[in-house]
């Protein structure tokens, strides 16, 4: 049965897509035959009158605009004239027809003839009455896609790109409704509108009209018992990122998100309400695309370049999912975060959800919109280092103090083998450089009412700033297509797109190269342009240049939504998508990355990881009017499956670097890691009650029964559940009255939960896996093995967080100044993770529930503010402040678990402990700190003696944005605060100095130097142990100071050509602009960057950009 | 500006939405349902049939024949435990790796925990399961003959990694089952109680192991020795009761394998450590496909070590035991002049790093005939039957070149024989070690050792400390004494 269905579905689909595509293609051609003759020559025998439409549209370039319904009654139509006017040539046409019709605009509007015949019940009463006129903004300003529909009805029209449309409507009596994103909705009779009418939209600056996506549905700001921020396009389009939460970074009250590097495919970690898991057991949000669950966070990948591997910052291979999605396309992101708003995520709404809706196309002529940037990337900061005269002295000194000779052949540094006169700033010559940035896209969409398109393409090339090869290429391609049957009561949808980006960067980091090259290195080039060796004394950095990186990844979007509207108050829905992304990275490493005097095999890997996911999500929706109430009610199923699959070979025994990227040229074929696959399945069922008494009450109930496949047969399904309540007091009559200056007051409040299941498929079955060893070892008596692979846990349940909030909105003097504030508190229990046991058990962990309880408890606030509001000049800010403090509130056992000297009991989860630092030593030189029993040594307890403890959360975060206009000029620029503790400089002086051959930072020159002497560092030497005593600092509570700091994230500053001059070059609008991203910092903070206080790996990158937009 | 066929549509979207809704909702559990892993085998399926149930047999001895455990390389008993003896003269940088830590006697509670405890209970989790597994409902289907082969094999195994981690760490936990939530809060158990369980591993493997015979998993009869057979298991329980002073069952056992038609001591002194050496009672195959026994790729020497080198060269006074005209000295210890130095290593294992499996010609052995002859004459003499406690020892003296022992009382012979255990068996899995402690001379060698090591010497260190994160992650575990 079900093969069957799905086969009719897919005929069906098919079916749709043609009929959608010819539409689409057909109303194309038909827009761009615009010829300017206005004769017309025709001759045609018993025609259907449609087909005599498409041939005078073919001669004349005018539109024929009628509903399938006019011509229902049309009668076939005979006639041969040659060369006559077109007005007279229709007269002729629809003489004898049940039609009249209208020369407006280039159009001809076909509407029924007034006859006082008999009500034909069969034919809707459409098109008595035809208005025609133009909406503008309060400037003036033509506002293309207006939205205008007779209210009561389903009848809608829309506005073309200069602002005009025509309307028709049944009756005098009909009312028309003016709607635009961002404008007050007007409301007028047809009987105040004269033909041409010019409508004035009022900007709408308490955007609480707007439309606001939610889980399976819309609301508005105004109607929300939810807490959801939504940021648009206009805020997207103002940063230079192929990455979008580049964009959620400062502008979403309650989010952290950090970059984990500068490298372009950086990976982020992101908190929506601070870490509601243990640290390291994933802890993203869910990621919604057009309703269909995208597989965000990171791929796994080889390349140690590309950012961190997990969401909070563990290892360093992988990419962020999110980037192969174009910001471009992007029409709004919705964060979600209370119970209320989630909870109908059930079982992944723990971390909060983003949903992301592409841009759709809007009714109208074709609108090519257009944009093209170009700019530099660099490193905002460098680091002051030893000087080559300190660092000899450093390097000698050390020798000095351990009394070790220097060595003729090794230390070339100091031995007189390099030129000790010579210094070089390497910071300079590997990471302060340039790289570059273009990005080119276009978009194309338009519509009838019946049918909406969007066709859109991109292309990305972005260079490394450092001394490497290759590059990263972007391109993309989407379509979405909308379609309605006459009557509206039939709507497809589909949305696809197809993501490639490849990678050729070579595997290199060079900050930490950067950072340490003895000053006194020699040349990179010899003086005849090849790489320099100093006499095979010298491994040339650069020599990094010769690895090999090839990494393409694509993504594949798609999604239908078919819904059918039997009555106006029930939608029925079916949407259904897939996504599918993949990795294929090949890395090598050929036999010219070491230097001629020493040899190496070549050898390359090769990384395979696929994802992919489909839902198919069944949804009715049923809302009616009941008095002065309205009831939503939505009931919906969803089936999901996810599967991700990764392997990672390597092949040695190359005859050549040519083959490298051949895996079958290698003789030796070794497994690097498994092959895994983990495959996913979700059932739900959800629902939700929205009621709505007079618009000033609402309340509102959601669950979901949701259904894992991670866990065992008696605990898949779980039932999830939330309640949220609306109160806008403003309505209330008393403050109606007397509080006139409130304009707008809301409160409201959720409680629910939500839950997760991020744990590996089947941990709950008992199983045997092959043996690990590597590929190519000999089996054991010739039987390949098989070992357990885990201890099972057939009681793993959910992970449950259980969020409360209150929230509280204002706006004042008409949403001159609007505030918001919310009160959360989130408390997750059962945490899923892999708790720790003794090993004797056979393993040192299962998956289980911890039975312990972490609390999220914190509070955001809102404050907008229209300062200046007038017709050439308008500034609007934006504050935002989120505190959040984390804390595990109960953990019975603790203190006799395995993780006792992990958690503390009323600290945050992720607490760092820390040694306490007794400095130096005055006598020895070498760092001590306090060991728990109060004892003072060099060598302590890595386990027992961290007594301090180390909060490095946020303190509390968030951001200023200022939007001003002036005239044709935009200028809007955001400051992202946070106010933290971070591993400070003393933190990053991983090895002893003078140690080795290793450059490093000056606070060094306060070192100890002879007994008697009181400091903080260390004394210079080349003792072994030196490397042992060096974690009494950087794992100490010195090691972490003040890392706040206040970012001038983004500004982008826009001229838009005056209207009169864009039209000139053909263009409805045309802007410049200049975007900036990272680019100041204000901070105490020492180290490279404090955003990710690492050594390791380029920090977050300076961007500017110059470029153009445009719209025909 | 087409019409569409709505209502059809309509009508049958309405059907899809009902259906997918009645799917959704009746089939629930069938929707989340992912089927069995492909990558891995449910446990109940892998003892359902011989080849998966002898494929976890295999599994288990592949993991005890991975290089660098600790049968076989790096972090093998036979380097750690002579490091930790008088074996060795050790050169490499202070470290705290766990090397340098035996060799200086320095292990504490703290200090570098990665050797031994985790394998063993890990192995011994294999042992348990494949046990329950060839015990449990579904495993009635095997062929009777296989079935209790691999029963035998996984008894023998699990015995011989209890007997050992006995004599490194004292008591320890007895882990019989696989259930977590009992073995995460057991303490440890007598010593002596491990022991009955080992004898009683032992004598069920004697009795379900093929006898003389070496048979392979998959039911062949095979020359190669690298499963446990019947002697296997004697020789086990030989050395098991020869440290349980049980010299009467000693002698039993000793014999029952020297009386056994399939071994003889290999009369040229370097044929004695090939895999097909006809003295080896049970080897472990190499897995590697460049190693043959891992422990000589460290203990052979290739050039005069440095500091830095980590390089294992035979301690003097092993050097010194040896008696002039010993060609065990000849054959089995390697020299390396430098310069005016000459540094003796050990090479009984001649097979440092090949380019394929094929050209493999020596395996980890970890039971041989000589040791049998050995565990013989010390209870012969324990019992105070001289003359055949000579002739046992003349036996070994005989193939290494030397004349009949010299040695007439129990006191002389015992300690003659105490002697050659110490040359035959030099740098073999940390007989020396375990031979001072149960014979009570750790201390009193050991406290001269220790201190030509640059460590000191306690009578603590006699067992080695249990992990910290294992005290740590089951309260009822307790540290070795003094540590």
């Amino acid at each position: 049965m079900a093969g069957v269905l799905t086969h009719r579905l897919c005929r069906k689909i098919l079916l749709i897509m043609k009929l959608t595509t010819l539409v689409l293609i057909t109303l194309i051609m038909h827009v761009s035959a615009s010829s300017l003759a206005q004769k017309v020559t025709l001759v045609e025998k018993d025609a259907p009158l449609e087909d005599v439409f498409d041939e005078i549209s073919n001669q004349t370039g005018y539109d024929f605009l009628f509903t399938g319904s006019n011509l229902k009654f049309a009668k076939p139509v005979t006639i041969n004239v040659t060369h006559e006017e077109l007005n007279d040539v229709l007269k002729k046409i629809f003489a004898g027809q049940p039609l009249d019709f209208l020369i407006q605009n280039k159009s001809v509007v076909i509407k029924d003839r007034i006859t006082p015949v008999l009500e034909d019940k069969t034919r809707p009463a459409f098109a008595t009455v035809a208005i025609i006129g133009k909406v503008t903004d309060e400037h003036g300003n033509p506002l293309p896609g207006v939205t205008i529909k007779q209210k009561n009805t389903s009848l809608a029209f829309s506005t073309n790109a200069k602002g005009e449309f025509t309307a028709l409507v049944a009756t005098q009596s009909a009312i028309l409704q003016f709607s635009f994103i961002g404008y007050i909705t007007q409301e007028i009779p047809v009987t105040q509108l004269k033909s041409p009418a010019v409508i004035v939209l009022k900007e709408d600056i308490s955007k609480l009209d707007e439309v606001q996506i939610i889980a399976y549905g819309i609301t508005t700001k105004r109607a929300n018992t939810g807490d959801v921020t939504t940021v648009d396009s206009n805020t997207i389009q103002k940063y230079p990122t192929n990455n979008v939460l580049d964009v959620l970074q400062g502008t979403v009250p309650g989010m952290a998100v950090y970059k984990n590097t500068g490298n372009v495919t950086s990976t982020y970690k992101v908190q929506i309400r601070g870490m509601n898991g243990l640290p390291g057991d994933g802890g993203s949000p869910l990621y919604v695309v057009d309703g269909v669950p995208f597989i965000g966070g990171s791929v796994e990948s080889l390349n140690n370049t590309s950012g961190a591997k997990s969401a909070n910052g563990v290892g360093n291979q992988a990419y962020d999912a999110l980037s192969l999605i174009n910001p471009d396309d992007i029409e709004s992101i919705s964060v979600l975060k209370d119970a209320d708003a989630t909870a109908i995520y059930g079982s992944r709404g723990a971390d909060g959800v983003i949903l992301i809706t592409t841009k759709k196309g809007k009714v109208g002529t074709a609108t090519i919109d257009a944009s093209v940037y170009t700019g530099v990337t660099h490193v905002a900061k460098e680091v002051p280092l030893l000087n080559l005269q300190q660092y000899l002295q450093m390097r000698k000194e050390a020798h000095a103090n351990d009394n070790t000779p220097i060595n003729s052949i090794t230390d070339v540094d100091i031995n007189g083998v390099w030129d000790t006169t010579r210094s070089t700033d390497w910071q300079k010559q590997l990471i302060g450089g340039y790289g570059h940035n273009t990005k080119a896209q276009v978009g194309i969409s338009g519509g009838t009412d019946l049918v909406q398109y969007r066709v859109s393409g991109s292309y990305n090339y972005v260079t490394s700033l450092e001394a490497i090869t290759g590059n990263d290429q972007t391109a993309n391609f989407n379509i979405s297509l909308t379609s309605t049957t006459s009557n509206h009561k039939f709507t497809a949808s589909f949305t696809g797109g197809y993501f490639y980006d490849l990678n050729t960067m070579s595997q290199t980091d060079y900050t930490y190269t950067a950072r340490t090259l003895p000053p006194d290195a020699p040349a990179l080039y010899t003086s005849t342009g090849a790489l320099n060796f100093q006499n095979n004394t010298f491994a040339n950095p650069l020599l990094a240049q010769n690895y090999i990186n090839s990494s393409p990844r694509t993504n594949l979007t798609s999604n239908l939504v078919l819904s059918y509207r039997p009555i106006s108050d029930l939608e029925i829905k079916l949407s259904a998508g897939y996504n599918k992304q993949n990795l294929n990275e090949f890395l090598g490493s050929p036999s010219t990355i070491t230097p001629p005097y020493s040899l190496s095999a070549p050898i390359s890997t090769f990384t395979y990881d696929n994802s992919y996911a489909w839902s198919i999500e069944p949804q009715i929706d049923y809302n009616k009017q009941i008095g002065k109430g309205k009831l939503l009610v939505t009931v919906g199923a969803s089936l999901q499956d996810e599967t991700s699959s990764s392997e990672a070979l390597s092949a040695s025994g190359y005859s050549t670097d040519l083959l490298l990227s051949s895996i079958t040229a290698g003789t030796a074929i070794n497994m690097v890691f498994p092959y895994t696959v983990s495959p996913n399945k979700f059932a739900a069922t959800f629902g939700r009650i929205n009621y709505n008494w007079a618009n000033k009450y609402y309340i509102d109930l959601t669950g979901r029964d949701d259904g894992s496949s991670n866990f065992g047969q008696n605990r898949q399904y779980h039932l999830f559940a939330a309640a949220g309540a609306g109160w806008i007091f403003s309505e209330e009559d008393l403050i109606k009255n007397n509080l006139s200056f409130l304009s707008f007051g809301k409160l409201r409040g959720s409680y629910g939960t939500t839950g997760r299941d991020d744990i590996a498929p089947y941990s709950y079955l008992s199983t045997y896996n092959t043996v690990s060893s590597q590929v190519g070892s000999v089996p054991y008596g010739g039987v390949s093995g098989l070992v357990p692979s885990r201890l099972p846990n057939p009681d793993l349940s959910w992970e449950t967080t259980t969020k409360a909030e209150l929230g509280l909105e204002l706006q004042f003097l008409k949403g001159r100044i609007a505030f918001e504030t919310n009160f959360y508190r989130n408390r997750t229990t059962g945490l899923l993770t892999g708790a720790t046991l003794p090993v004797i058990t056979g393993f040192n962990s299962i998956n289980e529930n911890l039975p312990a309880t972490i609390q999220n408890e914190g509070f955001d606030a809102t404050l907008t503010t229209a300062n200046i509001r007038n017709k050439d000049f308008s500034w609007s800010t934006t504050i935002i402040f989120t505190h959040d403090q984390n804390k595990l509130l109960k953990f019975p056992g603790l203190a006799t678990s395995p993780y006792a000297n992990t958690y503390v009991i009323g600290q945050p989860i992720n607490i760092v402990k820390a040694y306490k630092f007794d400095g130096v030593n005055p006598q020895t030189g070498n760092y001590q700190v306090i060991a728990a029993n109060g004892s003072v040594t060099s060598l302590p307890n890595s386990i027992t003696d961290k007594t301090q403890l180390v909060n490095t959360n946020p303190v509390f975060y968030g951001s200023v944005q200022n939007n001003i206009t002036y005239k044709q000029f935009s200028l809007s620029f955001l400051f992202r605060y946070v106010k933290q503790t971070g591993l400070n400089e003393y933190g990053n002086l991983v090895t002893p100095s003078g140690y080795s051959a290793t450059n490093t930072l000056p606070i060094v020159l306060n070192r100890w130097q002879k007994p008697g002497d009181v400091t903080n560092i260390e004394r210079y030497g080349t003792n072994f142990f030196l490397i042992l005593y060096q974690a009494d600092l950087t794992q100490s509570n010195f090691a972490y100071s003040n890392a706040s700091y206040i970012r001038l994230q983004n500004l982008s500053l826009s001229y838009a050509l005056p209207t009169l001059v864009s039209q000139k070059f053909g263009m409805h609008n045309l802007q410049v602009f200049i975007q900036g991203d990272n680019l100041l910092t204000i901070t105490g903070y020492k180290g490279l960057d404090p955003e990710t206080q690492s050594i390791f790996s380029l920090p977050p990158l300076r961007i500017i950009t110059a470029g153009l937009r445009l719209t025909i | 500006m087409k019409q569409y066929k709505n209502i059809q549509i309509a009508k049958f979207l309405t059907c899809v939405a009902c259906v997918v809704i009645a799917v959704g909702m009746a089939g629930c559990k069938k929707a989340i349902d992912v089927g069995a892993p492909t990558t891995s085998i449910n446990t109940a399926n892998v003892y359902s049939s011989d080849g998966t149930a002898e494929a976890a047999v295999s599994g288990l001895f592949t993991t005890l024949a991975a290089p660098s455990h600790m049968y076989n390389g790096q972090a093998s008993v036979s380097l750690q435990q002579g490091l930790a003896a008088d074996e060795f003269t050790y050169y490499a940088a202070p470290s705290p790796a766990p090397a340098t830590l035996f060799y200086t006697n320095t292990l504490t509670t703290q200090n570098n925990n990665n050797y031994y405890w985790p394998e063993i209970y890990s192995e011994i989790f294999s042992c348990n399961s494949i046990i329950q597994g060839l015990n449990s409902a579904v495993a009635s289907s095997l062929t009777a003959t296989i079935k209790s082969q691999l029963l035998g094999e996984v008894k023998f195994t699990r015995a011989f990694i209890y007997f050992n981690a006995v004599n490194l760490y004292g008591d320890v936990p007895l882990v019989l089952g696989t259930d977590p939530a009992i073995n995460s809060i057991l303490s440890r158990s007598p010593a002596a109680t491990v022991l009955q369980q080992v004898v009683q591993d032992l004598t069920d493997a004697q009795s379900a192991l093929p006898d003389n015979s070496y048979i392979s998993l998959a039911g062949i009869t095979s020359t190669s020795r690298i499963l446990p057979n019947k002697q296997a298991a004697s020789a086990l329980l030989a050395r098991v009761y020869l440290y349980s002073k049980d010299w009467k069952n000693a002698e039993a056992q000793a014999s029952n394998v020297i009386g056994s038609s399939s071994y003889v001591l290999e009369p040229v002194l370097t044929n004695v450590f090939l895999k097909t050496s006809r003295e080896t009672i049970w080897e472990i195959q190499s897995i590697s496909t460049s190693l043959g026994n891992a422990d000589a790729n460290s203990l052979l020497m290739i050039a005069a070590p440095t500091t830095v080198a980590n390089d294992f060269a035979l301690s003097n006074s092993l050097l010194n035991a040896f008696e002039s005209g010993d060609n065990r000295f000849i054959s089995w210890v390697g020299k390396l002049q430098s310069g005016t130095t000459t540094y003796y290593y050990a090479a009984k294992y001649k097979q440092n790093i090949v380019a394929s499996a094929q050209l493999i010609t020596e395996y980890p052995i970890m039971f041989r005939l000589a040791e049998q002859y050995l565990i013989r004459a010390e209870a012969r003499a324990q019992q105070n039957n001289l003359s055949n406690a000579q002739s046992d020892l003349n036996v070994i003296r005989t193939r290494a070149g030397l004349g009949n022992t010299t040695a007439a009382t129990q006191t002389d012979l015992l300690n003659a024989i105490y002697r050659e255990r110490r040359i035959e068996l030099f740098t073999e899995f940390g007989h020396r070690w375990f031979d001072l402690k149960r014979t009570g001379q750790l201390d009193t060698v050991m406290s001269v050792a220790a201190p030509l090591k640059g460590g000191t010497w306690s009578s603590y260190k006699a067992l080695i400390p249990l992990p910290l994160t294992e005290i740590q992650a089951d309260s009822h575990l307790t540290q070795n004494p003094g540590y």
